[in-house]
């Protein structure tokens, strides 16, 4: 388990980072989620020791990330930049060739045979980088990240400029690699995310906004709201002392829990104004619309 | 010790044609440039029937020498000092931070890789001297020695520059061009010290010229004084690129 403890980075005034703590479970994958600028990409740059933060601790396995030697840590990271490392005259095996030199593997054709089988590069083996495809780059860009057979894999925006057919390729790729890793998978587009992660990591303006699984997100999230339609016209909207929205000639959304008995009110109050139900929807927030609550909230 | 990113910087750099037609550049004009000066000494020594080692020193050698110092002064900078600004042109410097190398051994690999091009690009001008020596029998091994140390350490020397210059600009035209002024700058400073103020403690100046410590090499002057000047200068320089790093990229 990885383990991020009041982790703060500041550039000059700016802020990056403001004490962020979050744990990665083993063989999991953790979704940073948070727009532009939110510091996702500082964060992982930390983590994959590439930059230094200004303040707090990282443990792996809860021993101090110091009590490990440089070599040892970052061979237990495995790190994709937000724009894949690609040598453009070098061949696709070159490449990794190279980063095992860099990594001093051992055995390493072995591992690279086992890297391009693994990450689906067979067909473009002897290709130069440069004329590989973004989907093919992103794909070398894990293959490199995977070379020391690191417990943690961090990518930055691995799903970024990538078109339909690449993006479910990759999104697999990341899904088998859960099995075997501990993942952290940024990106700024939340439903990028949510078919590949078990667990989440919201960031904004340097600060963790909320972590935990979709259920848990979702629990910690505000009241549902529940949409009510009408065949007629609405003459007078309820007040119940809860908040609406959307409210039109036909219908209109309340804020209210199931359980305070809120589909019996609503139906006396409409039996009243002699109104007819069309429909009645709960509708509990998914983690985008919380997202981007607590974007707002901040 | 991990030499991966010297192997690789060599594999791609020693391959690539605009290298390889600048290194054919310099050898041609430097070749052309020293058999025509030394037409003109043969002519000079059949006047006076007699040569000296200190003629061919000071008026071969040494002008040679200094020729090719201005190749490299100007040169140097567009072949070193991309190093870092190539890592990034191809993503790779995050990840390369991002490895178990240390910022010492990424610097350090740098500059043995932007070294050796530049040796390899004195290399056949190297040759040239060794014609004269064959064709007056003179003796004057320890000479050209001296010479071919002077150029090996004043490559190491901008070399050094140019990485740090590297280091400062993700451009290639900028660190070229701050390359370049940083070069001319080490020559200007003794030079206005000693011509244009004709300052009076110029001795103490003088130690820290690079100018000085060269001439006392190109003319088998070697003192470990001129040595220990280009060894520091060029840690200087290491340093100075390993604390870009280390500040600017690690931040």
């Amino acid at each position: 388990m990885v383990r991020f403890s009041e982790i703060s980075k500041i550039y000059g005034e700016i802020k990056a980072l403001d004490e962020v703590s979050f744990e990665i479970p083993k063989n999991t994958i953790v979704g940073l989620v948070g727009p532009n600028g939110a510091g996702k990409s500082t964060c992982m740059k930390i983590m994959a020791g590439a930059m230094a933060a200004t303040s707090g601790e990282l443990f792996i396995d809860d021993q101090k990330i110091e009590s490990y030697s440089p070599d040892a840590w970052k061979k237990q990271v495995g790190f994709l930049p937000e724009r894949p490392p690609v040598y453009e005259e070098l061949s696709v095996v070159e490449n990794l060739s190279f980063w095992a030199d860099v990594f001093s593997i051992k055995n390493k054709k072995q591992k690279i045979s086992n890297l391009i089988d693994k990450t689906g590069l067979s067909s473009v083996v002897r290709k130069p980088g440069g004329s590989l495809s973004k989907g093919y780059r992103q794909r070398l860009g894990i293959a490199k990240a995977l070379i020391s057979e690191p417990e943690l894999l961090i990518l930055d925006e691995p799903l970024s400029g990538l078109d339909p057919m690449q993006l479910d390729e990759i999104r697999k790729l990341i899904r088998d690699l859960g099995k075997e890793h501990s993942v952290l998978f940024s990106s700024h587009q939340l439903h990028e995310l949510e078919q590949v992660c078990d667990y989440y990591v919201f960031l904004n303006e340097g600060k963790l906004v909320s972590s935990g699984t979709s259920e848990q997100i979702k629990n910690q999230s505000e009241e549902p709201w529940l949409c009510v339609e009408f065949f007629n016209e609405i003459a007078q909207y309820p007040d119940f002392g809860k908040p609406t929205r959307n409210l039109k000639k036909d219908s209109f959304e309340i804020q209210i829990q199931e359980e305070a008995g809120a589909s019996e009110q609503i139906l006396n109050w409409s039996r009243k104004q002699n109104l007819s139900i069309k429909k009645m929807i709960w509708q509990k927030p998914d983690l985008e619309q919380i997202f981007r609550d607590l974007n707002s909230n901040r | 010790m991990n030499l991966a990113i010297l192997k690789k910087d060599l594999k791609l750099s020693l391959f690539r044609p605009s290298l390889l037609f600048l290194f054919s550049l310099v050898s041609l004009y430097l070749g052309v440039q020293y058999f025509y000066q030394l037409g003109l000494f043969s002519q000079m020594v059949q006047k006076s029937y007699s040569f000296g080692g200190t003629s061919l020193l000071e008026n071969l050698w040494a002008p040679y020498f200094g020729q090719i110092n201005m190749i490299l002064l100007f040169v140097s900078p567009f072949v070193v000092s991309k190093a870092f600004g190539e890592e990034q042109r191809q993503d790779a410097m995050l990840s390369l931070l991002a490895s178990p190398l240390s910022s010492w051994q990424i610097v350090l690999q740098k500059f043995l890789g932007g070294w050796i091009q530049l040796l390899l690009l004195c290399s056949l001008v190297f040759l040239f001297p060794v014609f004269s020596l064959v064709m007056f029998k003179a003796p004057y091994l320890p000479e050209l020695f001296s010479g071919y140390l002077a150029l090996i350490l004043l490559s190491a020397f901008y070399t050094a520059i140019a990485l740090f210059a590297g280091s400062l600009f993700k451009s290639f035209l900028m660190s070229g061009i701050f390359s370049v002024l940083l070069n001319i700058m080490t020559w200007s400073i003794g030079i206005f010290f000693r011509d244009l103020i004709q300052f009076e403690r110029f001795d103490w100046v003088e130690s820290l010229w690079i100018g000085k410590h060269l001439t006392n090499l190109f003319v088998a002057n070697i003192s470990l004084n001129s040595i220990y000047f280009f060894i520091a200068g060029v840690f200087f320089f290491l340093f100075l690129s390993y604390q870009m790093i280390e500040q600017v990229e690690r931040g």
